[in-house]
């Protein structure tokens, strides 16, 4: 009776399991790591932070691992016209040929030093696969004027990646940070994880850019902020099987201040969540969540964002919203947004909204000329470009720009 | 110019407009007077086109042309504009995106050119001194944050950009102090002329001091109980609607 009751492994599940077993002498951390993974299994609607993203029954077979040689087909270039520096990672694997030269003060380095265990099962699992990490460590005081593109491109079709990579931004640097995903075209399989550490009185900015097309990506984002440290980061997901970022975010310093934002745009089947704890553990921190959706034909979008304040976090300042139009009636938007407070000396909001686009405001800009299509054209742009705007970096506004003008007249062209 | 025949219109079932007849000759400016509830902003909204109104009988006609079929963008092409009342608010559209929008898309819908960039800033800035309207409010999301009397002077900028064939004013002058009123009213006469029509629809007679109409109807229970020239708007002003609220019910 007391005999513990067996998991009814997926196929999925399964498959893992003898890719695993078949890695070459994986460190024991790892193992360890594959271990706790298996324990929990693909996360599923029975866990609650998964519970609108069944990847368990999304994710009908483990593709196999892309394989991790040296001789790395080229990547194709990322579409950014603008300035920075390049760091290509191809199929998970650091490409030093098709990367730019590292500015002064930025080094890269293999890290097989062993993660801290984490309690989610897709960030455990990278952590048993992900191979060949790259830790990046920007000098204290650097003040890198241009971003560190962090190109993260599929080449070999229908493949898992693994991939982690670590950044450490020194005390009082400066640095904007593009994560690209690029080559999603063919059906991969992606759990890629980044970690930032953020120093000290230190700046990060970050975009992330995941146009998923055809494949089923995990994004994980962990950051960790010490004292009067920013970070601050925008997102764009679009298309794909189904996407789930998820980020994770300690604000471990007194005074750490971050701001996520993002804009979700899911048309066809697509399955797009983002996902976000943030844990206030030191006073004086500020955190803004800012998301907005487009949800077209069926697509299904989900935000679950959770704000912890810790007893000690007093004079929190915490404010949250979700914004999601929907534009079929086969689209859905699931908003989950969540406070946790134990300081009894803080200001926290949020709010999250969900709905068509507004008849009345259609109706005045109608009354003025505009043909109706045009008219949800401009109202669409408008609640979307406002996610856009504040990001600095001119070449990358301008990419974002460009990839939601190109999602509307998509959309314009077909027939509703 | 505008001929409404015999307009019948209901909202979920409910009989808003009965019957309502009215003629505004080209050059005219008809105002229709009443007490609230009796269908005045229904009527402005059923000729732009509003959805949700269902028009049961009747026609509504600018030179000929019935408007009831065309979609509200095609109307506003046709040269239909409604001042708003309450205009909307739209956040993140550049007030000066907007009226490049409204006006390369009139145009296209006429099979006209669109107005070259020099051509279509020096139009609107010309426009918006004379309305008094800061070229700083150009460059913010339209109406959003604006005043009453700054959405009011919108609307004229509007009017006066888009030069329609015939405007309907609604309640223009509600929530304008005196000051705002003289500049609206001036925006609205300086556009006044032989082809043009206006309706003008108020429920105090103050706006009539400044912008003079040249017929007057009052309307009650959703169609005109009587019409008559400048002086039955003062005679209004000195009886009130009880007499027509009565006389309708």
């Amino acid at each position: 009776m007391n005999a513990p009751i067996a998991r009814l492994k997926t196929a999925a599940e399964a498959e893992l399991e003898s890719q695993f077993a078949a890695l070459p002498a994986p460190e024991a951390w790892r193992s360890a790591a594959f271990a706790r993974f298996a324990v929990q299994g693909l996360p599923n609607r029975r866990v609650e932070a998964w519970h609108f993203t069944d990847l368990r029954a999304a994710m009908e077979h483990a593709l196999p691992l892309a394989a991790l040689n040296g001789s790395a087909p080229q990547a194709k270039p990322h579409g950014f016209d603008g300035d920075g520096t390049r760091l290509v990672f191809v199929d998970g694997a650091f490409a030093s040929d098709q990367s730019d030269a590292l500015p002064a003060g930025v080094t890269l380095t293999r890290d097989s030093s062993a993660p801290e265990a984490h309690f989610d099962a897709m960030v455990t699992l990278n952590h048993a696969f992900a191979q060949a990490t790259a830790l990046i460590e920007i000098a204290p005081g650097t003040v890198l004027k241009t971003p560190l593109h962090l190109v993260f491109a599929q080449c070999t079709a229908a493949t898992a990646v693994f991939s982690r990579i670590k950044v450490m931004v020194g005390a009082g640097a400066e640095v904007t940070l593009a994560e690209i995903h690029t080559g999603l075209e063919h059906a991969h399989q992606i759990n890629n994880l980044v970690e930032i550490e953020i120093g000290d009185n230190a700046h990060c900015k970050h975009v992330c850019d995941c146009d998923a097309a055809r494949s089923l990506c995990v994004l994980g984002l962990n950051i960790r902020l010490g004292h009067r440290a920013q970070f601050n980061s925008f997102a764009v997901l679009d298309g794909g099987q189904m996407v789930r970022r998820q980020i994770f975010a300690d604000l471990d310093g007194e005074g750490a201040d971050i701001t996520l934002s993002g804009l979700m745009l899911g048309r066809g089947a697509a399955h797009l969540d983002t996902t976000l704890t943030i844990n206030h553990a030191k006073p004086h921190g500020i955190s803004r969540e800012m998301f907005r959706s487009l949800l077209d034909e069926d697509a299904h979008g989900v935000y679950q964002g959770k704000v912890i304040v810790k007893p000690h976090a007093q004079k929190t300042d915490g404010k949250m919203m979700s914004k999601a139009i929907l534009l079929h009636d086969g689209a859905r938007m699931d908003n989950k947004p969540e406070l946790e407070i134990f300081a009894d000396d803080v200001v926290c909001g949020h709010g999250a909204t969900v709905g068509g686009l507004d008849a009345e405001q259609i109706f005045y800009l109608q009354t003025r000329g505009i043909p109706r299509s045009e008219a949800e054209a401009l109202l669409l742009e408008a609640f979307a470009a406002e996610m856009i705007e504040p990001v600095e970096n001119e070449s990358l506004k301008r990419h974002f720009t460009q990839r939601l003008m190109r999602w509307l007249q998509a959309r314009g062209g077909r027939a509703r | 110019m505008l001929k409404i025949n015999n307009l019948h219109a209901e909202i979920d079932g409910r009989k808003i407009l009965n019957g309502l007849t009215l003629e505004v000759k080209a050059g005219e400016v008809a105002a229709i007077m009443g007490p609230n509830g009796s269908g005045k902003s229904t009527l402005s909204y059923i000729i732009a086109g509003r959805p949700g109104y269902e028009v049961t009988a009747g026609e509504v006609l600018l030179n000929g042309q019935n408007l009831l079929e065309l979609e509200p963008n095609a109307r506003a092409a046709a040269g239909v504009f409604l001042a708003f009342q309450y205009p909307l608010e739209i956040p993140g559209v550049a007030t000066m995106t907007f009226l490049k929008a409204a006006m390369n898309a009139q145009a296209r819908q006429r099979g006209e050119a669109e107005l070259t960039t020099p051509d279509f800033i020096k139009k609107v800035r010309g426009a918006a001194k004379d309305l008094k309207i800061d070229q700083e409010m150009l460059k913010r999301p339209l109406n959003v944050g604006f005043s009453g009397g700054e959405k009011k002077r919108m609307e004229i900028l509007q009017m006066a950009l888009l030069a329609p064939k015939f405007a309907i004013l609604d309640e223009t002058d509600s929530g304008l102090d005196i000051d705002a009123l003289r500049v609206v009213a001036d925006g609205v006469n300086a556009l006044r002329n032989r082809q043009r029509g206006f309706l003008v629809i108020t429920h105090y007679q103050r706006l009539l001091d400044y912008i003079r109409p040249d017929s007057v109807h009052v309307m009650a229970r959703g169609e005109i109980v009587r019409s008559g020239g400048p002086t039955l708007a003062l005679e209004l002003e000195k009886s009130g609607y009880a007499a027509y609220a009565d006389e309708a019910a």
